[in-house]
């Protein structure tokens, strides 16, 4: 069942525990998607999504919607607290692997919907640069200057590229719902015709 | 910087991606909050974001949330924990709180019902136990009936016993009553087949007759009709005699009620 963001936030406010399991419903899997390519070791990153949880619970006084979405809010929270988990450990920040990578959608492909099918045609289709920013610094939790220096790129072109990135792939997403938009309605006019 | 120099600035993806500080998040924290456009564009990217998210999910383990939301409880000090057994995912497998929290007041109350039942049932076999004790006493009382009874007709039977009838005198002429004399065995029993009714504060009296003495006085009973009792045997009794006398007995006896006498002679 699907709650709505106001709803969870509503709940955790007033300290009802269901907000939480009703935000692990909605979230946990794409927070764990962060949590997982930071931290490739299982139980220590549930440990982190545990903390994570905590975090949501105790700080949720502190979260302002009208700056971001819930999940923006707890996705940086998710990211900072498995970087916080990789400094204290002394872990290296792993690079993107290609096993793991292919684990990983392998894993993913059983969740996905027929629209997140979709996405993830739509994300084959950014170029390589492109992709592999947006995945290192969204789920890898990469420092701008992390992505400078083992990119060879200059700093401001960080942003930039990740700006063009971005607004690729919404350009994408946009395509792709104009299309099934337009399906629908030339489905309607083909029955409205057959019927008339 | 206008709201396009920002949008095109790329600090709103720096910003999803909370890697912004200092004077670049202040000023876009300042624009969301003021500027519809980059206000508009934030949701667009956030929403992009998400997808992308949702796209690279990973499966998690209903246990972290059992953990997280144990070490809240723990953190708060509840005693009672949510139950989230009604929801979509539940598969947890930790022991469910909720229904322990219940287990003492349904034990509790287990407990008493067990105890009413079980004290239900000691007075039922307390009762049980005097209805036997009853039966039993009852069946003893038989037993011992019996026996007499077995005695009786022994002692009826046996070859030294000689009954004698009655002469009824003629104010009771309907008397019929027989005495079964056993001077071996040195027994009596009296076989009553029909008597007198007596009056209230009543009873009838046996005497024994010797010779020129005094009547003895014996046995005192009220038995009615057809019954045989055992009645005093006293040696060297010339004959017996019967007379209705004050309850409880007479030292003498009342001629006027004598019902008749049985000669062994």
């Amino acid at each position: 069942m699907t709650h709505t963001e106001q709803d969870i936030i509503d709940r955790l406010r007033n300290r009802d525990q269901r907000g939480l399991t009703y935000f692990y419903e909605q979230y946990a899997q794409a927070l764990m998607g962060i949590i997982g390519r930071i931290i490739q070791e299982r139980t220590i990153a549930e440990e982190v999504m545990q903390q994570t949880l905590l975090k949501v619970w105790n700080k949720i006084d502190q979260y302002e919607p009208e700056k971001s979405a819930l999940y923006t809010w707890s996705s940086v929270i998710a990211r900072n607290t498995a970087l916080d988990k990789v400094r204290l450990a002394g872990y290296k920040n792993q690079k993107y692997q290609e096993d793991i990578n292919d684990h990983l959608d392998a894993n993913s492909t059983e969740q996905r919907s027929g629209d997140q099918m979709d996405t993830h045609k739509l994300l084959a289709k950014l170029e390589v640069k492109h992709r592999v920013l947006i995945e290192k610094m969204y789920l890898q939790g990469y420092s701008q200057r992390a992505i400078s220096e083992e990119m060879d790129i200059p700093l401001g072109t960080v942003k930039t590229r990740l700006r063009s990135a971005i607004t690729l792939m919404r350009q994408e997403l946009k395509n792709e719902k104009g299309l099934f938009i337009g399906c629908i309605v030339l489905l309607a006019y083909i029955i409205y015709k057959l019927v008339s | 910087m206008t709201s396009q120099e920002l949008i095109n600035s790329g600090l709103l993806e720096l910003y999803v991606l909370g890697q912004l500080e200092g004077e670049d998040l202040t000023t876009v924290e300042n624009a969301i909050e003021t500027d519809s456009a980059v206000r508009s564009e934030l949701r667009e990217i956030e929403s992009a974001m998400a997808k992308f998210a949702g796209l690279h999910a990973l499966p998690v383990d209903l246990s972290i949330l059992d953990r997280a939301l144990d070490q809240i409880n723990s953190q708060e000090g509840q005693s009672q924990k949510y139950d989230r057994s009604g929801t979509s995912q539940s598969r947890s497998s930790t022991p469910n709180k909720t229904v322990w929290s219940w287990a003492g007041p349904l034990a509790l109350v287990a407990a008493v019902i067990a105890m009413s039942i079980a004290y239900i049932q000691m007075d039922k076999s307390s009762k049980l136990t005097e209805e036997m004790d009853a039966i039993m006493a009852e069946c003893e009382e038989t037993q011992n009936e019996l026996r007499d009874q077995e005695l009786l007709y022994a002692a009826l039977r046996d070859e030294g016993n000689r009954p004698v009838l009655i002469e009824a005198t003629e104010k009771y002429p309907d008397t019929k009553l027989i005495i079964h004399h056993n001077e071996e065995e040195g027994t009596n029993y009296l076989q009553i087949s029909n008597l007198p009714q007596l009056e209230d504060g009543l009873a009838f009296q046996l005497w024994s007759l010797k010779g020129s003495d005094a009547p003895i006085p014996l046995t005192v009973f009220i038995e009615g009709d057809n019954a045989i009792i055992p009645i005093d045997y006293e040696p060297g009794t010339n004959a017996y005699a019967i007379t209705i006398e004050q309850a409880g007995g007479s030292p003498t006896p009342n001629l006027d009620a004598l019902i008749g006498v049985f000669s062994l002679g």
